[in-house]
């Protein structure tokens, strides 16, 4: 289940569930937050990312911890992807846990959250077309 | 007592001072969104507007539809990692056709000394555009957008980097015996677009006016007196200028002598055989005037009856 947390109207927390975690050891991230930066007009973060298409978006990625659980030190393999890489695309920018997304064409797909390599959500990504 | 390298000195000042002119002119230059790097319009060929030393200052945002533009980038200082590569996002809008990578090779041998990655693309489709800078860690150091737009119209404008004139001002009358350059520029409404655009330019009247052209610019060869008319085509526009030739003291009356000796000379250079002697009374009437656009093409015309 996700649930969708605003502290701004920049600052938007996504938040997702682990994904059949809460029985398993090595799972102890349970959501992950973006916090938008910037992008391209028309890009944001809201219950999914949008992007239009040629565009981009910049944000902060923050992989959060369950409760009694170890928080996120940067350590971690922490990792985006895309399941479809011809709808969007996804790279670690050069600011410490910063992310940029980027649309390569109008569709939806998914973005992987992988820590450790271990997939731990899956943010839905609508490439939408650019504002004439 | 401490011995001053001086060639070493020298070579690096040159080389700092080759560096900060820009590599091919020094047009525009602007700053990533993001702030770590500045990004540098490179001349893409000689149908590119930016090619011309001053006419574009400021970094270009309008990229002309269908023209192959080429840019490169610095990552500021404060970034703790080299530059990397550019890329377009995705290939729909904007192709990438050649691109080096990394500071190695993006050492450009031909134009100095950068140590800047760059890359030529193509504008295919009309839109904005995201262009990437990586760092070579692999992360996306900056971006910039353009916009890539039909050219509305062809402004045909003197040039003036060889000979003194009015540079940029239209074109309204030529001399015989004399040489004027002139430019095309591609605009969207009033944005001045840039990208390497093949241009294709042709006088309609050329029993009165021969061409020389280079991507852009054209040289105008006027030879008789009359009203020529120059036709530009390309970024998917056309435009036809009239252009007044006039005649003067050594091309007519008793002083023709310096073009040649005699009409018939001059009257020979020319590709419209049923010009010859149509000026040959000495009178200075010339029957070549007001020849219309729409009724001739290129060498195949007749000029005035």
């Amino acid at each position: 289940m996700r649930s969708l947390q605003t502290t701004t109207s920049r600052w938007i927390a996504v938040v997702g569930m682990l994904m059949g975690a809460a029985s398993c050891d090595s799972a102890r991230f349970d959501h992950v937050e973006l916090y938008e930066i910037q992008g391209s007009p028309g890009a944001e973060i809201s219950s999914s990312i949008i992007v239009p298409q040629g565009g981009v978006i910049l944000f902060e990625a923050f992989p959060r911890a369950e409760a009694n659980s170890v928080e996120y030190v940067g350590l971690e393999r922490f990792k985006l992807r895309p399941d479809d890489p011809n709808v969007a695309e996804a790279h670690r920018a050069i600011l410490r846990d910063t992310w940029v997304v980027s649309g390569i064409a109008v569709g939806t797909t998914r973005l992987q959250v992988l820590v450790d390599n271990e997939v731990v959500d899956r943010i839905p990504v609508e490439i939408v077309e650019a504002a004439p | 007592m401490i011995e001053i390298p001086w060639m070493k000195v020298g070579a690096a000042l040159a080389l700092a001072l080759v560096g900060a002119c820009g590599d091919d002119g020094g047009h525009g230059r602007g700053d990533g969104v993001l702030g770590f790097a500045n990004f540098r319009w490179k001349c893409a060929g000689p149908g590119d507007i930016a090619c011309i030393p001053g006419r574009v200052t400021d970094f270009p945002r309008g990229v002309a539809l269908g023209s192959t533009f080429e840019l490169s980038f610095v990552l500021h200082d404060e970034v703790p990692v080299d530059a990397g590569w550019i890329e377009p996002i995705g290939s729909a809008r904007t192709e990438l056709l050649s691109s080096n990578g990394g500071p190695v090779d993006g050492y450009d041998y031909g134009h100095g000394t950068t140590m800047e990655p760059r890359a030529s693309f193509l504008a295919r489709e009309g839109g904005e555009i995201t262009l990437l800078a990586f760092a070579n860690d692999d992360t996306v150091a900056d971006y910039v957008t353009l916009t890539q737009l039909s050219a509305t119209r062809l402004a045909v404008v003197r040039d003036c980097r060889v000979s003194a004139c009015d540079d940029g001002v239209e074109v309204g009358s030529v001399f015989v015996g004399t040489t004027t350059d002139l430019r095309v520029e591609p605009y969207a409404a009033d944005q001045l677009l840039v990208g390497h655009v093949d241009y294709e330019w042709e006088s309609l009247t050329p029993e009165l006016l021969e061409l020389d052209a280079n991507g852009n610019v054209v040289t105008l060869e006027p030879l008789r007196k009359g009203t020529a008319y120059v036709q530009v085509r390309g970024a998917g526009r056309e435009e036809t200028v009239a252009i007044e030739v006039l005649s003067n003291v050594s091309s007519e009356g008793p002083h023709r002598g310096p073009l040649g000796g005699t009409e018939g000379e001059t009257e020979g250079s020319t590709t419209a055989g049923s010009e010859s002697g149509s000026d040959g009374t000495g009178t200075g009437t010339d029957t070549g005037t007001d020849t219309d656009p729409g009724t001739t093409s290129g060498t195949s015309t007749t000029g005035g009856t």
